[in-house]
């Protein structure tokens, strides 16, 4: 029998709707799920227990009166902590900020609410989203693995049940690579379209809101759940298409695969993949883009930079709170010349006017690849420099693969699409500016088609022996 | 590039973290700025200026 923990947004939602499951249950059941699984998994840096249950019977006592708020209404979602949720703790993963509550929702936990959204509480992050060091949480299908980031108790909450859906920041893919990692979706919208306020950037012109869910109807849910009223680009709500849409097409540039260092086995997930869209109708064509790789070195000069500001007055205070690893990618912005900034935003436009043109003229919705290059490596043997060598196993070759969404606008969306030494591995769509729906649509019927939605949420956890010790080495600083 | 981190961008990390972090972190700086320069050498070989006025562009995102 499924336990109402086990339910997608989308599943829980028409129940919810029919009256056949309560918030309230909904909501304890999760609940329950998240105490089961908190002490081996990590995915959460605070829980409100007690303000998700008042959610949940506000959520019943509209119901009852027949009032839905919106696509969210009793879902129980879990946000990124860098992101404020008022009254919280806002810490964003970091000693520097221990202690501090949000005084007020960020704009997007306020669009969440207004749609009937529970929030549960605050995910764990890499400090400051910077991707720096190891948080304490464990990657479901393997404890030893690299579990995403910076989003990664966003990813691993969804993951193993303990949030129906979650919120992410991506700055240079920190959406869409836990999501990769642990068999999930994740969207990185069109720039623009989700309100950023209330949130500790890392970039205010790379960084980007997303969420991250079990399956593309939750996501579009919870895309639906996340925009406001003065939203710029196409506002009407996605309808999921239940076949390929007429001349859908779609690129794929196995030159560049060669080229981020994809490994043959994730090569190999990606080409059945690849053959099981053309079987549902999709045309497939190659389209070589040797410009994308300029992406990674232009992203970095911006968002290092950029980093400088928003971090300046706290380093001032707290440079020694703050991860040696967080520090050193700071500086390294503060090095930046300006020269290489203005380089940097001169590629940025060249490279969104020439993709625009590019998917135009060739007719295609989507650039597919590989999320990442490679399965999620062993945690102890990751680089984790941004800078550094784009080498396998390295977080450089996952920002070489996914920077090109952030620096252009565009949005990028990852789905699972199958796996390689019994690791997740990731399919990644490029879009055109605010046709989310398009790639949605795309990646809703392959979904349908195959089963590796349905291997989430992770029901059986390896325990990780060093859990507890993790958690307090990480906020002691040694990480 | 040599790595080694000049009398100004030293000043303008002991302005940003202090003096005492900068010890801790000035060799790890060094790597990771050495790094950020080998990749931007390979963008300014990679890109040509001339390209921005081959194609069309201009909007709200840019």
């Amino acid at each position: 029998m499924t336990e109402a923990w086990e339910l997608g947004i989308a599943e829980a939602s028409v129940l919810l709707r029919h009256r056949e499951l309560s918030a309230a249950e909904l909501v304890e059941s999760v609940i329950g799920r998240l105490e089961a699984t908190e002490d081996s998994v990590h995915a959460w840096a605070y829980v409100d227990e007690q303000g998700a249950r008042r959610g949940a019977l506000a959520a019943d006592n509209s119901a009852r009166r027949g009032e839905f708020l919106g696509p969210l209404h009793g879902i129980p979602l879990g946000v990124k902590d860098v992101i404020d949720v008022q009254g919280m703790p806002a810490e964003g993963g970091s000693l520097a900020l221990k202690g501090r509550v949000a005084s007020d929702d960020a704009g997007v936990v306020r669009h969440l609410r207004r749609n009937g959204g529970v929030i549960l509480g605050k995910t764990v992050t890499h400090e400051f989203a910077f991707g720096q060091g190891t948080p304490p949480s464990k990657n479901p299908w393997g404890a030893e693995r690299y579990a995403g980031g910076s989003s990664v108790g966003s990813g691993v909450a969804v993951a193993v049940g303990s949030a129906s859906g979650t919120l992410g920041t991506d700055t240079g893919g920190s959406v869409r690579n836990p999501a990769s990692v642990n068999g999930l979706v994740g969207l990185k919208a069109t720039a623009g379209l989700i309100d950023g306020s209330g949130v500790l950037n890392v970039s205010h012109t790379l960084d980007h809101i997303g969420p991250i869910t079990r399956s593309v109807a939750d996501c579009a849910a919870m895309l639906q759940g996340m925009v406001g009223p003065s939203t710029p680009g196409p506002q009407e709500k996605t309808v999921l298409p239940e076949a390929m849409p007429a001349l859908t097409r779609v690129a794929v540039d196995r030159g560049a695969w060669a080229e981020w260092g994809v490994t043959r086995d994730v090569a190999a997930v990606l080409e059945r993949a690849v053959l099981a869209l053309e079987e549902l109708g999709v045309e497939i064509i190659e389209l070589s883009l040797p410009e994308l790789k300029m992406a990674l070195p232009a992203s970095l000069a911006i968002s290092l930079s950029e980093s400088v500001e928003h971090h300046r007055g706290l380093l001032g205070r707290s440079a020694d709170r703050y991860l040696q690893g967080t520090r050193v990618m700071i500086e390294t912005g503060a090095l930046v010349p300006v020269k290489d900034v203005q380089l940097a935003r001169e590629v940025r436009a060249y490279l969104r006017a020439s993709l625009r043109t590019a998917m135009e003229n060739a007719g295609i919705q989507a650039l597919v690849s590989p999320t990442l290059p490679s399965i999620a490596p062993i945690e102890a043997d990751m680089s984790h420099s941004l800078t550094g060598s784009t080498g396998e196993g390295s977080l450089s070759s996952a920002l070489m693969m996914l920077s090109p969404a952030n620096l252009t606008g565009l949005p990028g969306l990852s789905i699972p699409c199958g796996f390689a030494a019994g690791q997740p591995v990731g399919m990644h769509f490029l879009g055109r500016e605010f046709a989310e729906s398009d790639l949605l649509g795309i990646a809703h019927v392959y979904e349908k088609n195959t089963p590796w939605h349905a291997k989430v949420p992770v029901r059986d956890i390896v325990r990780a022996e060093n859990a507890r010790s993790a958690c307090v080495e990480y906020h002691a600083g040694r990480s | 590039m040599s790595g080694q981190l000049t009398p100004d961008q030293r000043s303008r990390l002991i302005e940003l973290v202090g003096e005492d972090i900068l010890q801790e972190d000035s060799a790890a700086v060094e790597r990771s700025f050495s790094d950020f320069q080998q990749g931007m050498a390979v963008l300014r070989a990679d890109f040509d200026p001339q390209c921005l006025r081959a194609v069309p562009g201009g909007d709200e995102n840019d």
